[in-house]
């Protein structure tokens, strides 16, 4: 749910809700931030580590949502620019977050097998887990860019210009 | 994946948010352009993509909550999540039966390739011993899961969805498109 808007007789405006929305949707996102990290950084991940990343795939499908809700209070270089990083890592966060909801639901099955059943069970989980390897990577490589980009304060920034008030 | 429709142009960025939840009606209408191809469980593709859809719907609908009717808002929400979630279970047991179905191909032939070789190197147990038979009983759940998500959706019926999600938007259309 977006945050609580100040109670007020007046009308919620726009740009407020713009300011108020996005910067929360952005936190939210950027919160789980350094869990993820954590979790990507071993081959296996602790179950926190595991819902961190989830999360964090949440909070920036529901920041998209509000970018392209809210997208006329940026410029169009602006929008763009915000538009295509949040896309670029929620690409990269879904494809590590399927994976492991596949191996998930597969540890689960296999455990109650017989072991002549779970030995094709296990291989695919095998299989699965050296596609997380290569995309876990993948999305290491993408959170590093974020920080060297200083995304959370350009996106500060650029919401503050867009929207008339400094954070 | 389906695309989301731009609905930027519809909103109105130096009035009241209220003025821009007109573009609930976009996402809705994202929604309801699968309403006639979920009806056949074939369509994989168009269930997936309503769960999208909806997913949308959902997120948008959450960012005009704080101007829209509150008990409105929180029941329509919990259809739209409760749409969502069956189409997920949905979603989430097509892509493991394909996920399957492609295994058993591969280990089959890496099997087949490592029994023809000169000195045969059979593995301890064959993939499929396992992966047949959950195949089939996902496909069975999958099958229970279509027909629960149909009955659901048809006694809705779909027409009061639309309604209900409609009724939140000022200035309202009530009824479907064609």
């Amino acid at each position: 749910m977006p945050p609580t808007l100040s109670p007020s007789a007046d009308p919620v405006l726009f740009r407020d809700a713009a300011r108020e929305t996005l910067r929360s949707a952005f936190d939210k996102m950027m919160k789980n931030a350094d869990n993820t990290r954590a979790g990507l950084e071993k081959r296996e991940p602790t179950p926190s580590e595991v819902v961190a990343l989830h999360d964090m795939r949440v909070g920036s499908r529901r920041l998209r949502a509000a970018l392209s809700v809210f997208a006329r209070v940026f410029t169009k270089s602006d929008y763009r620019g915000i538009e295509q990083e949040v896309a670029a890592i929620t690409g990269a966060l879904s494809a590590v977050r399927d994976l492991d909801t596949q191996r998930e639901t597969l540890a689960a099955i296999s455990a109650g097998m017989p072991e002549n059943e779970a030995y094709g069970v296990e291989r695919l989980r095998k299989r699965l887990a050296k596609q997380r390897d290569r995309e876990r990577e993948t999305l290491l490589k993408a959170l590093s860019k974020l920080d060297k980009s200083r995304f959370e304060k350009r996106f500060a920034q650029t919401l503050a210009r867009a929207t008339g008030k400094a954070r | 994946m389906a695309k989301a429709v731009p609905i930027h142009k519809l909103t109105k960025p130096d009035a009241p948010l209220l003025a821009s939840a007109p573009v609930i009606r976009v996402r809705l209408g994202e929604v309801w352009e699968y309403a006639p191809a979920v009806l056949d469980p074939a369509n994989v593709t168009e269930l997936h993509d309503m769960r999208i859809a909806a997913k949308r719907l959902r997120y948008t609908v959450e960012l005009f909550a704080p101007v829209l009717p509150q008990a409105e808002v929180k029941s329509t929400l919990a259809r739209i999540a409760d749409l969502q979630e069956r189409l997920g279970a949905i979603h989430d047991a097509d892509g493991l039966i394909a996920l399957l179905a492609q295994t058993i191909e591969r280990e089959e032939a890496r099997e087949r390739k490592k029994a023809l070789r000169k000195k045969p190197e059979l593995p301890p147990f064959f993939a499929a011993e396992g992966l047949m038979p959950l195949m089939k009983r996902k496909q069975g759940e999958r099958e229970a899961l279509y027909e629960g998500f149909r009955a659901w959706w048809v006694a809705l019926p779909p027409e009061a969805f639309w309604a209900q999600v409609s009724a939140l938007i000022p200035q309202n259309e009530s009824e479907p498109p064609e």
